[in-house]
């Protein structure tokens, strides 16, 4: 059985994206806060779902872990609660905070809080919590490390006790939408006791749906239903154990003995076979964000754009996805997903003539080397271009490393081409100024073009939406007409889950939350 | 004789306790040489080039490898194993939070191995060379060819997804009840096991079969002793100081070792956890990991040996000599 949910992100065009956000807040106020998703009974309530991960945990201190990992997030968003979240089409859904507004200048930005909710600790939330939380991010003795993503946010100030103002060193217009991001961790707000006395990061505590109860590193995380949750009649299940699985085969075998309830799987042929087993259900959603590979601009040669386009064009990701992937994950020509409506920006596609007319232009014999991780997946990957590159006389090696040296020598630039992806996100703007401006410290690829460090300062300064999703996509073709990266495939998150496990919401953002989940009986 | 055996003891034990500082000297060092570096992935893909040097400097990986190594042997000194520092997690926490779970594990393996490898050792050492001995030795040999991932899968395959009698994966602990813990055990257990037990009944074999041409032996039967008493009374304890040295070897080996079996059946071992802190670069874990191995490797072997005079006087007595 098959439950296709794909998200489709838009980014909304509009002359005054200000008034549109206060109209949408009013509306979703009005009919109710998290989404529903469609339900043919009421939910049971009692039980306790286990899930499936990947990997074990790595913490929840934003200080000490700055992106989440696919099943982190999941466990993340069981205990912490963001100011916002969004509905389906994008819309801002209050959650801690209540509405927020922006100055005239689109500098300040006022936000509401809800009143009456305590952290799992007895801490209050109210504004001093908010602000303890952003202030601890955005002290520069602190180094949060991903201050760059949010560089424009300059501080956070108490108003009165539930209210708080974002200042912003300019207009921003991801600005509060942000905030909504599931990946990031300095989107939810933390118990500020916990943070203090330094227990967040193995025991954390936040005003979610359910709390933590213990954490054996390598074989569960569970975590128990928060009986004074601010939702009275949430959640429904009373416990949720997170089991890392980290072998696919076996995390599947345990669906199906009925030891695991809900599993992460991103192995196509896997996938395949829970569709064809009646008593699952398959789960998928699209999101931004895309597989990769980085080339060095800096190292010949492929400093010569020429060589990187004859790669481009000799590299086939339909036969890589195909391959690899089983077409479990879609074919990409951007890094924007569905979100933006890029076209193929430019993209180039497979062309082996094009390609052996670029190498004949340059005149001289090409080799390169790749490094791959040391997975099944990272050598198909380092076997594929090596391959491909061969039809058209560039000679491959390929290098097999653990995760820690490819982003050692991805940043000391010690590298020629190497696996690497774009996490989904939820505004991909500071992260293309990261890593694609000439300026920028942690411009990987090397890559150097004024035109490309105007358009990155012009997306993030524009304050028309529909400006800026031009923008974005130049950005997205200057990307494909220079290649500093390949595409090796989109993203999409599968998740497979026993029948009688019902309330799974549509995924989104590359996360699941699986804190609304009830069981059937 | 007691002064003797004291300073005997004595001796060893200091030698051992060498033992464990070369090797965690070596492993410091091999380690310090990988490639790759934990405070690129703990500054994360956003970092800057001074995000990664702060990090750098707040674990002390700036520091030059004997420095970092000497700090780690003073913590040790004070009985402080530092954090991991992938998840902050007390790396004395963590190595004995899967303690129970890698030594239930050998016990079990090793237990279901035994009860393998003796009954037919002895029996292949009564009867060698006929039908039965021969196939069996075909199907031993078979058996330890097979990947232990391989075992693993068949093993779950049959018995957790189409019988549904046992977990496919995970750990229940001993708190949440006897049968229950077993359960999670039977299969990665018996995983080690189908291919352990091999060594273990070739090697009782053929020291039986070498027992069993000793004069003393033809005095028993000589005495018309039946031949369960001569086999198990006469023959098996002399004949086993090859299989209790390989016994010793192989559990101190699956202390850090059994990582196909935890990988597969999602164990939360102490062999898990060391490679994946290899893989992380997580060096305070790694060094963690290595220093409880090495201690259990070095005292498996200790015990081994003292066994050995336990179970044959005339080494006891040639020691003294």
């Amino acid at each position: 059985m098959e439950n296709n949910t794909i998200t489709f992100t838009r980014v909304r065009s509009g002359k005054s994206y200000l008034i549109l956000f206060i109209l949408l807040f009013a509306v979703s106020m009005l009919s109710g806060f998290a989404p529903e998703s469609t339900r043919a009974v009421e939910p049971n309530h009692g039980g306790t779902l286990t899930f499936g991960a990947e990997n074990d945990f790595r913490g929840f201190d934003p200080l000490k872990i700055n992106a989440l990992s696919i099943t982190g997030a999941i466990a993340n968003s069981t205990i912490h609660e963001q100011l916002f979240a969004t509905d389906a089409e994008e819309n801002l859904i209050p959650v801690l905070g209540l509405s927020a507004t922006p100055s005239e200048d689109g500098k300040k930005w006022i936000i509401a809080l809800r009143q009456g909710i305590t952290f799992h600790d007895g801490t209050p939330f109210n504004a001093d919590a908010v602000v303890y939380n952003w202030s601890r991010l955005l002290n520069p003795e602190n180094k949060f490390r991903g201050r760059s993503s949010i560089s424009p946010l300059q501080s956070v100030e108490k108003i009165d006790e539930f209210t708080v103002r974002f200042n912003l060193s300019h207009s921003w217009l991801p600005f509060p939408k942000i905030l909504t991001d599931t990946r990031a961790m300095y989107s939810y707000i933390m118990s500020p006791k916990a943070l203090e006395e330094d227990t967040q990061s193995r025991a954390p505590v936040g005003t979610g749906p359910f709390m933590f109860k213990e954490w054996k590193s390598g074989d569960r995380f569970v975590v128990v239903r928060n009986p004074n949750y601010w939702q009275k009649e949430k959640p429904y299940l009373d416990n949720i154990i997170f089991k890392p699985v980290p072998d696919h085969q076996t995390r599947f075998a345990s669906l199906e003995s009925k030891q695991i309830d809900v599993i992460f799987m991103d192995r196509g042929h896997i996938i395949e076979r829970a569709k064809d087993n009646a008593s699952l259900v398959h789960y998928y959603g699209d999101s931004n964000g895309a597989e990769t590979a980085l080339l060095n601009t800096t190292k010949p040669p492929l400093d010569d754009p020429r060589v990187r386009r004859a790669i481009a064009h000799a590299w086939n990701q339909e036969v890589y996805v195909d391959m690899s992937y089983k077409n479990s994950i879609p074919l990409t020509h951007h890094l924007f997903g569905n979100e933006l409506s890029c076209g193929d920006a430019g993209y180039r596609d497979y062309d082996l003539e094009k390609a052996k007319s670029l190498i004949e232009q340059y005149g001289k014999p090409v080799e390169i080397e790749i490094i791959h991780t040391n997975t099944k997946r990272g050598r198909e990957f380092g076997l594929m271009l090596q391959q491909f590159c061969k039809k058209i006389g560039i000679t491959v090696t390929a290098k097999g490393m653990d995760i820690s040296p490819i982003v050692k020598n991805v940043f000391s630039k010690n590298y020629n081409v190497s696996s690497w992806r774009i996490p989904p996100m939820t505004d991909h703007g500071p992260y293309l100024y990261n890593y694609f401006h000439s300026k920028s410290r942690i411009n990987a690829s090397g890559y150097n073009n004024p035109e490309m460090d105007d358009l990155l300062v012009a997306q993030e300064m524009e304050t028309d939406p529909q400006k800026r999703e031009e923008i974005l996509c130049d950005i997205a073709t200057l990307l494909n007409r220079d290649v500093p990266m390949l595409y090796r495939g989109g993203r999409r998150m599968h998740i497979i889950a026993k029948q009688e496990i019902m309330g799974i919401p549509e995924i989104r953002n590359g996360v699941i939350d699986i804190s609304d989940a009830w069981i059937e009986k | 004789m007691l002064k003797e055996i004291i300073a005997r003891t004595g001796k060893k034990l200091c030698g051992l306790f060498g033992v464990i500082l070369a090797v965690t000297a070596i492993t410091f060092i091999m380690v310090d040489l990988l490639p790759g570096d934990v405070a690129y992935e703990i500054a994360g893909e956003g970092a800057t080039l001074e995000d990664v040097k702060a990090v750098q400097q707040e674990l002390g990986l700036d520091k030059h490898v004997i420095s970092r190594y000497g700090n780690w042997l003073a913590n040790i000194a004070r009985g402080d194993l530092g954090k991991s520092y992938r998840n902050q997690e007390p790396v004395l926490e963590a190595i004995l939070s899967r303690l129970p779970v890698t030594l239930e594990l050998v016990v079990l393996s090793q237990f279901f191995a035994l009860v393998l490898a003796i009954p037919l050792g002895i029996f292949c050492a009564y009867r060698p060379r006929t039908l039965i001995d021969n196939g069996l030795s075909s199907i031993s040999f078979a058996m330890m060819s097979l990947p232990v991932f391989v075992m693993g899968i068949v093993l779950i395959y049959i018995f957790a997804i189409n019988l549904q009698w046992l977990p496919a994966s995970g750990y229940t602990p001993i708190s949440d009840g006897v049968w229950a813990n077993l359960k999670s055990f039977i299969l990665p257990a018996f995983c080690i096991a189908m291919v352990e037990w091999v060594p273990f009944m070739r090697v009782l074999r053929s020291d039986m079969i070498a027992t069993l041409q000793e004069d003393y032996i033809l005095m028993a039967k000589s005495k018309g002793l039946p031949p369960s008493r001569i086999l198990f009374k006469h023959a098996l304890r002399p004949s086993s100081l090859t299989l209790i040295t390989i016994l010793g070897i192989h559990i101190g080996h699956l202390i850090g070792g059994a990582v196909i079996v935890e990988t597969i059946f999602a164990l939360p071992g102490i062999g898990r956890l060391l490679i994946g802190s290899i893989f992380g670069r997580d060096f305070a874990m790694v060094q963690g990991c290595i220093l409880f191995i090495t201690i259990a490797y070095v005292s498996i072997n200790f015990l081994v040996d003292s066994f050995y005079t336990m179970l044959d006087p005339r080494i006891r007595m040639s020691r003294f000599d």
